[in-house]
C-alpha cells in the first residue's frame, strides 16, 4: 500500500509513524487522520514534558512537509508572529531616491508631481520586496502544505489569541498596505499549551482538541525501544518504571518523556546494560533538575531500589 | 468489534440524526458541551473519514470534535456510552476514580483533581521525613474505604445535587469592590511594547509613516514603551460546612470579580478541589438568579484546606504564575496533615507575586490563628485577614507589597 493511501487511515498512520519510530496511540493517530482530513487546527493541551511539541513534528516527518514554529511568549504581537517591513531598507531606498530626484530635477518641482511621487514611492517601499515574512506569513504562502506549530499559545497575550481568529478560521490574513493573502495552500496547523491560562472558546471552538497525558508504563517502554532499537526489553521497562514512579511523586519538576528518553540514551553512553541504585544516583541529574526534588528522592532509595533491582 | 453503523445500536434511523441528538444531549450536560451545527457538520465530516465499523475509532473522532476543555475530555467517553451503547454502559466515574482506561484500549487514564485522593500518590504513602515530610492521613486511609459514605454524612448537601446560589444583595457595590481591587494591584512593567509618546524604544514604522508626509524626514518621531502589567487573581473559596454563614458573601465577590475581569480562575473545595470559573463565567449574564449546581465534595462538606491547596498546585500550577495574587478564603479549620499544606503554600509562594489569605474568623473575639493551621500557614502568607463588605474587599491590595 503506498503512503498516501495509508494516510487515509487510522491504522494507516500508526503504521507509518512506528516505521519511522515513534510510537501513536488510537487518539493521537485519530488526531492526526483529523487534521489531515478536516483541515482543522489541533489544541493539544496536557502537562509539561508529554510530547505535544512531538506530535507537529511528527506529522511534518509524516506527510515529508516543512515544519514551520511559533514560539509564543509573553508581549508576541502580529509584527513579530505575522509580517514587519524591513525599515532600514526602507529609509536607505527613501534616502537614496530622495538624492537622485534632487539632483535631476535640480531644484524644486512643481507641487503636482511631488504628491504624485510621494504616492508612487510609499507604494514602492510597501511592497513585496520590502516585506519581511515571519512564521505565521510564511506559513500561508508556501507552495506545499506545511505544518504550522505555534507552541504555548497559552503564553501569549489574549489579544494575540484573539488575532489568531482570522488566521484559523479563514487562513487568509490582511495586511493594509499590500491586501489580504490567502493561503494558496492550507497549513496544518498544531497549537499547544501547557493551560497556564484558559483559552478563549472562540479559539477553541476552531480547533479540534487533544488532551495529551504521560504514556502508560507500556507506552513508554515501547517509546523507548522504538527510539533507542538495541536497548534490552527489560532495561527500556525499568526505565519506565522508575520515571512513573518518579512522576507520582511531589516534585516541582515531574519528568517527562524527553527525560525517559534522555536517560535512556545516557544509559546507553555509559554502556550500561543494566540498572541498579547506584547507576541510578549517578545519572540522576538527567531527570531530575531541581535541587528539593533531588533532595526528597533521598527518602525514597528503597523503593527506588526495589524498581531496578 | 461493535458496528458503529448498526441500528439496533442508536436511537434513530441515520447518522446523522444520532448525531444531533447526541449533541443535544452534550449540551445538556454539567459540562456544558458548546455545539453548534459547525461542531455537528464536523463530526459527520469526522466520521467519514475514519474507520465507522470501528467503535473506538468513531468514538476518538467525536471525542476530538466536540471536546474543548479537559473537562468535557474526561467525562465523554461515559456519555458516548451512555447514549449510543447504554447495554456496555461502565460504571460512573467515583470521585475517588485516580485513573480511568476509556475504552478499554490502553489510552492513557488522566487524574481527576481530587483532593480527597493522596496527592503525591506513592509518595506521601510513608512518612517521609524530607523534606515535604508529607505522611498520609487516617482521613484519606479513610477516603479509600467508605470515604462517600462519609461524606455524604458529613455533606450540608447530603449528595451530588446541592445548588449554590450567588446572592444579587449588594452586587452593584461588589462588583464596584471589586474594580477597585484590580485597580489598586500595581505590578510591574510587561514584556510587549505599546505606542506612546516617550519610550526606550524607536517606532520605526511610525516614524518611516510620518516621515512620508516630510520629505522623508524624520521630524516627527514615534516611541514605543511597556504597558504595565495586568494582574491575574486565583481565587481559592473554602466551601465547607464551617465556612456557613461567610461563604456566600465570599462566592458574591468571586463571582463580581470574574465579572470585571477575564484574568481571575475561582476554585472551590471541601474535601475536594473544583474549578468553578467556566460555570461563573456562564452565570455572567444574570439571566434568572445565578447559581452553581452540581458542585459534590467541592461544597458543603469537610475541610481539607492543605490537600485542596495540594491539587491546586499540582493539577493547575500553570494558572500560578509571577503576575498571579492569589487570594485564599478559608477558616482554616483543616483535618489534614500541616506537611501537605506548609508543601503547598511553598510552592504556590514562590510561583504567585503574592498569597493572601482571608480568614473569617479572624472578627471572632479570641481567636488565635496559631491553635490551628494557620500556624502553619502564616510564614508562607503576604496578608492575613478578614474581609466581609465591599470595603473591605476592595481594600485588599493595600498594603500589599508584590514580591514580583
Amino acid at each position: 500500500m503506498s503512503q498516501s493511501a495509508q494516510l487515509d487511515s487510522v491504522e494507516g498512520i500508526q503504521a507509518i509513524l512506528r516505521e519511522q519510530g515513534y510510537i501513536a496511540d488510537l487518539p493521537m493517530a485519530t488526531a492526526l487522520r483529523l487534521v489531515m482530513a478536516l483541515q482543522k487546527p489541533l489544541l493539544v493541551e496536557g502537562p509539561a514534558g508529554v510530547g505535544k511539541t512531538q506530535i507537529a513534528k511528527t506529522l511534518a516527518d509524516v506527510l515529508d512537509t516543512k515544519l514551520i514554529r511559533l514560539q509564543c511568549y509573553e508581549g508576541l504581537d502580529a509584527a513579530t508572529a505575522l509580517y514587519e517591513w524591513n525599515y532600514p531598507k526602507q529609509m536607505l531606498h527613501i534616502r537614496l531616491t530622495e538624492g537622485m530626484r534632487t539632483a535631476h530635477s535640480g531644484h524644486a518641482a512643481n507641487l503636482e508631481n511631488v504628491g504624485e511621487s510621494v504616492k508612487e514611492r510609499e507604494a514602492e517601499i510597501f511592497s513585496e520586496p520590502y516585506l519581511l515574512r515571519r512564521p505565521l506569513l510564511e506559513a500561508i504562502s508556501q507552495d506545499q502544505s506545511p505544518v504550522l506549530l505555534i507552541d504555548e499559545i497559552d503564553r501569549a497575550d489574549e489579544e494575540f489569541e484573539a488575532f489568531l481568529l482570522e488566521l484559523l478560521a479563514e487562513f487568509q490574513v490582511t495586511i493594509p498596505e499590500l491586501g489580504t493573502v490567502k493561503a494558496t495552500h492550507r497549513p496544518y496547523v498544531i497549537l499547544t499549551s501547557n493551560r497556564s491560562r484558559e483559552l478563549s472558546d472562540a479559539l477553541r471552538r476552531r480547533c479540534l482538541y487533544l488532551w495529551q497525558n504521560y504514556p502508560s508504563l507500556e507506552k513508554e517502554a515501547e517509546i523507548i525501544r522504538a527510539r533507542l532499537p538495541g536497548m534490552d526489553e527489560r532495561l527500556a521497562q525499568k526505565i519506565a518504571a522508575v520515571m512513573h514512579y518518579l512522576r507520582e511523586l511531589p516534585l516541582n519538576k515531574a519528568p517527562g518523556v524527553a527525560e525517559s528518553l534522555d536517560w535512556a540514551q545516557a544509559l546507553v553512553s555509559l554502556h550500561r546494560e543494566a540498572l541498579d541504585l547506584g547507576v541510578l544516583e549517578a545519572t540522576l541529574g538527567v531527570i531530575l533538575k531541581d535541587r528539593e526534588d533531588l533532595a526528597l528522592i533521598e527518602s525514597h532509595k528503597n523503593r527506588l531500589a526495589e524498581l531496578v533491582a | 468489534m461493535s458496528q458503529f453503523t448498526g441500528q439496533t445500536l442508536f436511537p434513530h434511523k441515520n447518522l446523522s440524526e444520532n448525531l444531533i441528538a447526541f449533541s443535544n444531549h452534550l449540551r445538556r450536560t454539567s459540562q456544558k458541551f458548546n455545539l453548534g451545527p459547525q461542531e455537528v457538520q464536523d463530526g459527520l465530516r469526522a466520521l467519514e473519514a475514519v474507520n465507522l465499523a470501528s467503535v473506538q475509532e468513531a468514538r476518538q473522532a467525536l471525542k476530538l470534535v466536540m471536546c474543548s476543555c479537559p473537562e468535557q475530555e474526561q467525562v465523554f467517553d461515559d456519555l458516548f456510552f451512555q447514549f449510543f451503547l447504554p447495554s456496555k454502559r461502565r460504571s460512573p466515574p467515583t470521585a475517588n476514580a485516580k485513573k480511568r482506561v476509556p475504552g478499554g484500549e490502553g489510552e492513557d487514564g488522566e487524574k481527576t483533581h481530587s483532593a480527597g485522593e493522596n496527592p503525591a500518590g506513592a509518595g506521601l504513602e510513608a512518612n517521609l521525613g524530607g523534606p515535604s515530610g508529607i505522611s498520609k492521613t487516617s482521613a484519606d486511609a479513610l477516603e479509600v474505604s467508605g470515604a462517600p459514605t462519609l461524606k455524604a454524612m458529613l455533606s450540608r448537601t447530603g449528595s451530588d445535587s446541592g445548588v449554590v446560589e450567588i446572592v444579587q444583595e449588594d452586587l452593584g457595590a461588589m462588583l464596584q469592590a471589586a474594580s477597585r481591587l484590580i485597580e489598586t494591584v500595581r505590578l510591574g512593567k510587561s514584556r510587549r511594547w505599546y505606542s506612546a509618546a516617550k519610550g526606550p524604544r524607536f517606532h520605526f514604522r511610525r516614524t518611516l509613516r510620518r516621515g512620508l508626509q516630510t520629505g522623508g524626514e524624520f521630524v516627527h518621531t514615534a516611541w514605543l514603551a511597556h504597558p504595565r502589567r495586568q494582574p491575574r487573581f486565583v481565587f481559592v473559596l473554602d466551601g465547607s460546612r464551617s465556612m456557613e454563614g461567610y461563604a456566600d458573601k465570599l462566592l458574591q465577590f468571586a463571582f463580581a470579580l470574574r465579572m470585571r475581569s477575564a484574568r481571575v480562575e475561582v476554585f472551590t473545595f471541601s474535601t475536594e478541589l473544583r474549578r468553578i470559573t467556566r460555570e461563573l463565567e456562564a452565570c455572567k449574564n444574570l439571566a434568572g438568579r445565578p447559581k452553581l449546581s452540581g458542585l459534590g465534595q467541592a461544597w458543603g462538606g469537610g475541610t481539607r484546606v492543605g490537600e485542596s491547596l495540594y491539587a491546586l498546585e499540582h493539577s493547575y500550577g500553570g494558572l500560578v504564575r509571577g503576575d498571579t495574587v492569589i487570594i485564599v478564603a478559608s477558616d482554616g479549620l483543616d483535618t489534614g496533615e500541616p506537611q501537605v499544606l506548609e508543601h503547598a503554600l511553598r510552592q504556590l509562594r514562590l510561583k504567585s507575586a503574592a498569597l493572601v489569605w482571608l480568614n473569617p474568623l479572624l472578627e471572632v473575639n479570641g481567636y488565635d490563628p496559631r491553635a490551628n493551621c494557620m500556624k502553619t500557614a502564616l510564614p508562607y502568607l503576604d496578608k492575613f485577614c478578614s474581609a466581609r463588605t465591599p470595603e473591605d474587599f476592595a481594600g485588599l491590595a493595600e498594603g500589599l507589597r508584590l514580591r514580583k
